[in-house]
């Protein structure tokens, strides 16, 4: 099995230091590249095009949001995971809108560390469900004050959509495929398929471009 | 020496003599005016009717009883000659005096028929024609005083009138013109003007100049010239009786001049020129007093604003401290206890697990600890982001509502600082006095600038005009919203009435801050 290729972009050396270490003890995970400021962040990604990005917000010369959006804008299929010490919403939003896949406080137990950074790794959102809701919610706000151009309801197939939707309420790939009727493997299929479709790289991504793009309305995350 | 004491009193003599040459001056240069009057003449006639029966008596020589009042026909003339002196004065009594000795001049030398005859006469003339004239000189003398008094009094009033326009505001340089109209007006004059010197620290020169006549023009050229003369001589320069200039001289030198020139034909008085000196002082004190003020008023400014820079800078420090030393190492710790706990005995999990939660308590209080001083989601994302979590945090019990109107964008530091402390410091006050359900916040991010506002539903209270007295009514949360948007150049606005909510606005114009943008070290 290929290890989940892994790069760290925080400034603090003992932090940074603690991370790796709960990381290489993991036999899946590889850690391959050290940042410790945003810049040289964005320049590791680029060169070495990794699966995950564990991003710190406040670094020197380039903040943690910068850096994800260029991370994202230069390798697109690198899910971004912020490990962060804010824990205000307004950042989260933020972060999200920048293209992160997952937001996680520093001190969470280091087992949440390294399943956040294999859930990003295979799409699965990484944040507190409350926090999905408002993220969602606000996302949806923000698509209805500024609608688009042209709906693109069209864009997904209809079992696309239904997968979407069904991601977008916090369902996992597992639970997906139990409730309509398919294998696992198919349900990843569709989810890759969405994500080439709309250009991201996690369901999290996917399911706030599919509201802001108007794929995904906010009455469907209602029903589960 | 003793010839300088003689110089000295031939002087004061001269001068004496001189002072009764002015003296009778004046009068006898009114005298062809009097001959003018018909009533004067009439009064003249009314001498010459006291003089007949006296030369009636004379002519048909009637003795007893008539006799004993052939002489009081000429004390009769007592009465034209008090009516002279009370409607005419001093000059009025001397000529009807000087008739009147010239008609009863025959009877005294010529016409009389006794020998010793004329004394009578005489003697009547000599006690009758110096009462009329002490009475004259008296009245005159009453009249010249009261004439004076009035002058003084005119004068007083003019000055008190001067120096409440000049009190009336700090702005004492709108003021000035108003002060020269008044100086025509009051002092007849033809033109006055007002030159004021550039300060040192830089600004123009400000020449007023106002013409008594409507359709003259102002004249500024003059007031120039004089100006330039009177900075080479330095004092007060009175030019042939029609012009004056007056130096301000204030503490630190000259501040400027004020003159005037008299009206078409005429001159200046000693007393117009002595009331435009006090007035010129007046006007001294008041552009000193002025200046001054706005000095202190500067100086209190930008003290206010380094003590607040000064606050915040130390804000941050904090807050960045805290969370870039003090979080970080209590992250540290909670991985060195995640280690000790792996490997650790059965018996050692639960007070591990113990310390874990108590780590992760403490680091949470220094994360909000960090945010209350300094939320750095401000300096990251902006003022809509701050402001969102300011809204997210209210304790209202319907809570806090945001309307934002406008796209939104970063603004200068410190202008987002200013809006988030003073929206921070509104929310504060709805929650802790207005005893409001709900509050809103609204931001209009504009092309002209930016606007900030909360209103809430609570009791509000009597707002008073000027919000500087709320200091004193010890509302000191609005005086300092206040003071923070004056400090970026911002505008603030207070309503409230009792029972009817309070809403606080600032508004800030594009481009206001340009100057103050520059001092922020709060740069990640």
């Amino acid at each position: 099995m290929e290890k989940i290729r892994v790069i760290i972009a925080e400034d603090h050396t003992f932090v940074r230091e603690a991370t790796r270490q709960l990381l290489e003890q993991e036999p899946d995970i590889e850690i391959v590249g050290e940042a410790t400021d945003g810049a040289e962040a964005v320049a590791l990604a680029d060169r070495l095009n990794p699966d995950v990005a564990i991003v710190d917000i406040s670094m020197p010369v380039m903040s943690g949001i910068e850096a994800t959006e260029r991370i994202k804008a230069v390798r697109p299929g690198t899910a971004v995971l912020v490990l962060t010490q804010y824990d205000d919403d307004q950042y989260i939003f933020a972060l999200l809108a920048a293209g992160a896949a997952g937001y996680l406080l520093k001190d969470v137990p280091s087992a949440e560390v390294v399943r956040a950074v294999r859930s990003v790794h295979a799409g699965e959102p990484v944040l507190h469900p409350a926090i999905v809701k408002k993220v969602l919610a606000r996302f949806a706000a923000e698509a209805q004050e500024q609608p688009q151009p042209r709906p693109e309801g069209d864009l997904l197939t209809e079992r696309e959509r239904e997968i979407l939707r069904l991601a977008a309420c916090g369902l996992s790939n597992a639970r997906i495929a139990k409730r309509l009727f398919l294998s696992l493997r198919t349900v990843q299929v569709h989810l890759t398929h969405i994500f080439n479709k709309l250009g991201v790289g996690s369901r999290t991504e996917a399911v706030i471009v599919g509201l802001k793009r108007g794929v995904l309305r906010m009455e469907d995350l209602d029903e589960s | 020496m003793r010839a300088e004491a003689g110089a000295s009193w031939s002087r004061r003599l001269m001068s004496v003599q001189g002072g009764i040459g002015i003296l009778l001056w004046g009068p006898i240069r009114r005298f062809p005016r009097r001959l003018r009057e018909r009533r004067f003449w009439q009064v003249q006639a009314m001498v010459l009717v006291a003089t007949a029966p006296h030369y009636i008596i004379e002519t048909f020589g009637f003795t007893n009883p008539f006799e004993t009042v052939h002489g009081l026909s000429i004390t009769l003339y007592i009465l034209p000659l008090l009516y002279a002196a009370l409607s005419y004065g001093w000059e009025g009594a001397v000529l009807t005096g000087l008739w009147a000795a010239f008609l009863t001049s025959p009877s005294t030398w010529i016409w009389h028929r006794s020998e010793y005859h004329w004394f009578t006469e005489l003697g009547q003339l000599a006690v009758t024609l110096p009462v009329g004239i002490l009475v004259a000189w008296r009245v005159d003398l009453e009249s010249r005083q009261r004439l004076r008094a009035e002058g003084t009094s005119a004068s007083l009033r003019l000055l008190n009138e001067v120096g409440e326009i000049l009190s009336h505001t700090l702005e004492v340089e709108q003021q000035l013109p108003k002060v020269l109209r008044r100086l025509l007006s009051g002092l007849s004059l033809q033109a006055a003007w007002l030159r004021l010197d550039p300060q040192p620290d830089g600004g123009d020169p400000l020449t007023l100049a106002e013409a008594a006549e409507p359709h003259s023009p102002p004249p500024a050229g003059l007031a120039q010239a004089f100006h330039h003369r009177l900075v080479s001589e330095g004092t007060r320069m009175v030019i042939e009786g029609e012009a004056v200039a007056v130096p301000l001289l204030g503490e630190t030198g000259l501040l400027g001049s004020l003159g005037a020139t008299a009206a078409a034909g005429g001159t200046l008085t000693d007393e117009q020129v002595e009331l435009l000196t006090t007035v010129a002082q007046q006007v001294r004190v008041a552009v000193e007093n002025a200046r001054l003020y706005r000095e202190r008023q500067e100086s209190l400014r930008s003290y206010v604003s380094q003590v607040t820079q000064a606050q915040e800078d130390e804000r941050l420090r904090i807050a960045r401290e805290l969370h870039d030393d003090t979080a970080q190492e209590l992250v540290r710790l909670v991985r060195k206890l995640e280690q000790l706990r792996r490997p650790s005995p059965p018996d050692m999990t639960q007070p591990i697990d113990d310390l874990l939660n108590l780590t992760r308590d403490i680091l949470q209080a220094v994360r909000r600890y960090s945010r209350d001083l300094r939320p750095s989601v401000l300096d990251d994302l902006g003022l809509l982001a701050a402001i969102e979590m300011l809204i997210d945090d209210c304790r209202l019990p319907k809570g806090a509502r945001l309307q934002v109107t406008g796209k939104p964008r970063r603004l200068d530091r410190l202008v987002e600082l200013a809006l988030f402390r003073i929206a921070q410091e509104a929310l504060r006050n709805v929650e802790n006095h207005a005893e409001a359900t709900s509050a809103s916040v609204e931001l209009d991010f504009g092309q002209k600038g930016i606007r900030l506002s909360v209103t809430d539903d609570g009791l509000g209270f009597a707002a008073p005009e000027n919000i500087s007295a709320l200091s004193l009514a010890g509302k000191l949360g609005l005086v300092g919203m206040k003071e923070r948007a004056e400090l970026v150049g911002g505008h603030f606005q207070l309503s409230s009435s009792p029972g009817g909510g309070t809403e606080v606005a600032v508004t800030v114009a594009a481009g206001a801050t340009a100057s103050a943008g520059a001092t922020d070290s709060g740069a990640p």
